[in-house]
C-alpha cells in the first residue's frame, strides 16, 4: 500500500503556497471593541434599539439595553434621529450646528446629523442626485466587484482639527436606498475633545458606484455645538406604556408594541413577537401581512424598515406605515406569523448513482422534527437551472394545518446556490439547490433554515399620549 | 486581550476552548478569549476565498457577531472551532449567493491569482508552481487545503465541519498532497 503521508518539508511548502496574511490589527481591535459592547445575553426585557441595528454591532451612544430605570425616564432620555436611531440626552451631548451640503457634478452629499457623546460619535449623511447608470454593472454588462465602491472605501472618516483621522466602525448603523441616492448612519468609537468643534467629513467614494464614474474623495467641514439643555434632537419616542398599549395573545404568540415614532415618511412602530417557547430554540418570529387601521378607519400597510434574512436573530422589529395615518389612535394588526429556526442539525444524504438523468426522481422519505413540528423529505429530483445541475426536494409538513418553508444547502460545496421553488409557506413545498458544475457522488443535504407558519390574526391598539 | 496566537494547539487545548464557549454564554469575557484565539484563522480562511481585504473583514465581522449572538444555541457536542467555521462557511455562501448576480463566477475563482501573498513569494519558483497547482484543484480539494493549512485546523475539526470521518479527511488530504507532489516532480 502506498504511503501517502507527506513530509514535514512538503507540508511547509503547501503552507507557504496557500499563505494568507493576518487581519489588520486595527480591524481586529475594532471588531473586538464592537463585540465587547454588544448586549450580554440573555438580553433584559427592556432592550430597545433601532430595528435596523438588530443583528449588527451597534455602537451605542445610547442604547440603553441595560440602563436602569429607563422605562420611567424614557421620554426624557431618548429621541429618535433618522439615520441613527434612538439617542440618549446627556449633559455632554454635542450635535451638528446645521446640516452641511456639498454638490459636485449634480451629486450632493449632506451631513444630516452628528451626535457626539463622551466616547462615541454617530453620524448620518445622505446622498442625492445619483443616476442609476453610475451604479454597479451586472455581470452581463461585464461588472467586476473590484471596480465598484464597496467595503471600507464607502464608509466615511472624520478628520479632526489636530490632524487625527477617525475611521468609522466596521459595521454601519444602517441606511436605506432612496430614488436617487441613499442615507447611511455610521458610528465612530472615539472620544472627541471639547476643544474640537470643527470636523471634516471625508468619504472616498459613493456606495455601489463604479469607481471613477462619479466624484470621489469628498470632504465636508462641519461644526459641532453643545446641545442646549432639554434640546430635542429628533422626534420623541412614544413609550410603550401598558396603560395605553395592549398585548395581543393568540395561539401562544404574543405581540407587543414597544415604541411608536412619528416620522416624515410614516409612523415607525417598534414591536416584539414572542412565544412561550424557549427563545434559544428559534431565531425570530416574523409577521405576515401587517397593517394599521388609523383613526379615520383607513387601512394602511406597514413596511419592514430593515433588510432582514432568516439567518438573523431579531428581538425587536421596526415597521413603518406606508403613508402618514390620520392623527389619533391606531389599531395595529398582522396576519399569520412565521417562526424561523436555524436547522443545520437536520442533515440527510443520498446517492444518485451513475447515469442520473435530468428529471429523474429519488424517493427519500426521511422524517425530521424541529421544535415539535414534524416534516418529511419525500423525494429528490434532478434539475437544471441556467445550465447548473442540482436537486429539487419535495418536503411536506406532517400536519395539514402546519405550513412551512425551508432553505436547503449542500454545505460541503462552496459553489452551490439554494433555489426556492415556492417561497410562500405551504403544506408541501419544493426547494433545493444547484451546483456550479458536476454534482457530487454523495449528496449531503443540510437544512439551513426552516420557517413554520402559524395562522391567525393579532392586533393591538395604540394612542398618542395626551398633549 | 492581546497576544493572539495562531499556532496549532494540542487537541486538549481546543477541547478547553469548547468548554470556554459554554462559559461564554454567561460570561462575555470568555468570548473575548475565543475571539482572540480564532479571529486570525477565521479571517485568513475567509480571505483565501474572497477578492478583497474589505470583503474578508466584513465576513469576519459577520461571523463573530453571529457566533456571539447565537452562542446560547451552541452545545458542547464537538469542537467550538467547527461550529465557528460552519458559521463562517455559511456567511461565505450567503456572500456568494448575494454576489452571484453581480459578480462573474470566474472572477471569484480566479481571485487567488491576484493575491498579494503571491507577490511576496514570487521569487520562489517551487512555491509559485505549487500555488498554481493548488489553484487548478477543484473547490472541495482547495477548501480542504485551506481548512488545514490556512485555518490551521486539526483533522478532527475539519471532519466535524465537513461532516466526514476523521480518517477519511486525513486520507483525502494526504492523497491530494501526494498528487501535488508528483505533479511537481
Amino acid at each position: 500500500m502506498m504511503n501517502t503521508q507527506p513530509t514535514d518539508e512538503f507540508e511547509e511548502l503547501i503552507r507557504k503556497a496557500v499563505h494568507e496574511s493576518d487581519a489588520r490589527p486595527e480591524f481586529v481591535n475594532h471588531l473586538r471593541s464592537e463585540l465587547s459592547r454588544m448586549p450580554v445575553r440573555p438580553k433584559p426585557r427592556l432592550v430597545f434599539k433601532p430595528a435596523w441595528a438588530v443583528g449588527i454591532a451597534l455602537a451605542v451612544l445610547v442604547i440603553t439595553a441595560s440602563l436602569p430605570g429607563v422605562a420611567s425616564a424614557f421620554k426624557q432620555l431618548l429621541s429618535f434621529i433618522p439615520g441613527i436611531g434612538l439617542v440618549e440626552h446627556t449633559d455632554q451631548l454635542r450635535i451638528l450646528q446645521t446640516p452641511v451640503s456639498v454638490t459636485r457634478d449634480g451629486i450632493s452629499i449632506t451631513v444630516e446629523q452628528v451626535v457626539v457623546d463622551g466616547d462615541n460619535v454617530e453620524l448620518a449623511y445622505s446622498v442625492s442626485g445619483l443616476a442609476s447608470n453610475l451604479l454597479q454593472l451586472s455581470s452581463k454588462q461585464g461588472g467586476q466587484i473590484n471596480s465598484v465602491c464597496s467595503g471600507q472605501d464607502m464608509y466615511p472618516n472624520l478628520l479632526l482639527q489636530d490632524g487625527a483621522l477617525l475611521v468609522s466602525d466596521p459595521m454601519p448603523l444602517g441606511g436605506k436606498w432612496l430614488s436617487d441616492g441613499y442615507i447611511a448612519g455610521h458610528s465612530f468609537a472615539a472620544s472627541i475633545p471639547n476643544s474640537e468643534t470643527r470636523l471634516t467629513f471625508q468619504l472616498e467614494c459613493l456606495q455601489d458606484v463604479r469607481r471613477g464614474a462619479a466624484p470621489e474623495d469628498w470632504s465636508i467641514p462641519f461644526t459641532l455645538v453643545t446641545a442646549p439643555q432639554g434640546y430635542v434632537v429628533g422626534e420623541f419616542v412614544y413609550e410603550a406604556d401598558q396603560e395605553i398599549m395592549s398585548q395581543s395573545t393568540e395561539s401562544g404568540i404574543n405581540f407587543a408594541i414597544e415604541g411608536v415614532v412619528p416620522q416624515e415618511d410614516g409612523v415607525h412602530v417598534f414591536f416584539r413577537i414572542m412565544t412561550d417557547a424557549d427563545p434559544s430554540t428559534y431565531l425570530a418570529i416574523s409577521p405576515g401581512a401587517m397593517y394599521a387601521i388609523d383613526a379615520e378607519g383607513t387601512r394602511i400597510d406597514l413596511i419592514n424598515v430593515l433588510p432582514w434574512s432568516p439567518f438573523d436573530t431579531v428581538d425587536i422589529w421596526e415597521y413603518r406605515t406606508a403613508i402618514l395615518p390620520a392623527d389619533g389612535p391606531m389599531t395595529i394588526m398582522f396576519e399569520d406569523a412565521q417562526i424561523h429556526y436555524l436547522a443545520q442539525s437536520l442533515v440527510f444524504e443520498f446517492t444518485p448513482g451513475a447515469g442520473a438523468q435530468l428529471g429523474q426522481t429519488w424517493q427519500i422519505n426521511k422524517q425530521f422534527e424541529i421544535d415539535g413540528y414534524g416534516l418529511t423529505v419525500e423525494s429528490a429530483r434532478l434539475i437544471e437551472l441556467d445550465g447548473h445541475p442540482g436537486f429539487e426536494f419535495t418536503i411536506a409538513s406532517n400536519s395539514p394545518d402546519i405550513l412551512l418553508t425551508a432553505e436547503l444547502m449542500d454545505m460541503t460545496s462552496f459553489e452551490m446556490w439554494s433555489t426556492t421553488g415556492n417561497p410562500q409557506p405551504a403544506q408541501s413545498i419544493t426547494t433545493g439547490f444547484v451546483y456550479k458544475s458536476d454534482i457530487p457522488e454523495t449528496i449531503r443535504v443540510t437544512f439551513n433554515t426552516i420557517a413554520i407558519q402559524i395562522e391567525g390574526t393579532w392586533q393591538t391598539s395604540w394612542a398618542p399620549p395626551a398633549p | 486581550m492581546e497576544g493572539i496566537t495562531t499556532q496549532m494547539q494540542p487537541n486538549a487545548v481546543r477541547r478547553n476552548l469548547s468548554a470556554l464557549a459554554n462559559e461564554a454564554k454567561a460570561n462575555p469575557s470568555a468570548f473575548a478569549e475565543l475571539y482572540n484565539y480564532y479571529v486570525q484563522p477565521v479571517y485568513r480562511y475567509l480571505r483565501s476565498h474572497v477578492h478583497t481585504i474589505h470583503e474578508a473583514e466584513d465576513l469576519t465581522s459577520q461571523t463573530f457577531i453571529a457566533a456571539y449572538e447565537n452562542l446560547p444555541r451552541y452545545r458542547e457536542r464537538g469542537h467550538f472551532s467547527a461550529w465557528l467555521f460552519r458559521i463562517a462557511r455559511s456567511k461565505l455562501m450567503d456572500h456568494y449567493r448575494k454576489s452571484v448576480s453581480d459578480t462573474s463566477l470566474d472572477a471569484v475563482e480566479n481571485r487567488a491569482g491576484s493575491d498579494d501573498a503571491l507577490d511576496l513569494i514570487s521569487q520562489r519558483d517551487e512555491i509559485k508552481n505549487l500555488t498554481a497547482l493548488v489553484q487548478r484543484l477543484d473547490d472541495h480539494e482547495q477548501d480542504l487545503i485551506r481548512l488545514r493549512y490556512v485555518a490551521d485546523l486539526s483533522f478532527v475539526e475539519i471532519a466535524e465541519i465537513l461532516g466526514k470521518r476523521e480518517d477519511a479527511v486525513k486520507k483525502s488530504l494526504y492523497r491530494l498532497l501526494a498528487v501535488l507532489r508528483s505533479q511537481m516532480e
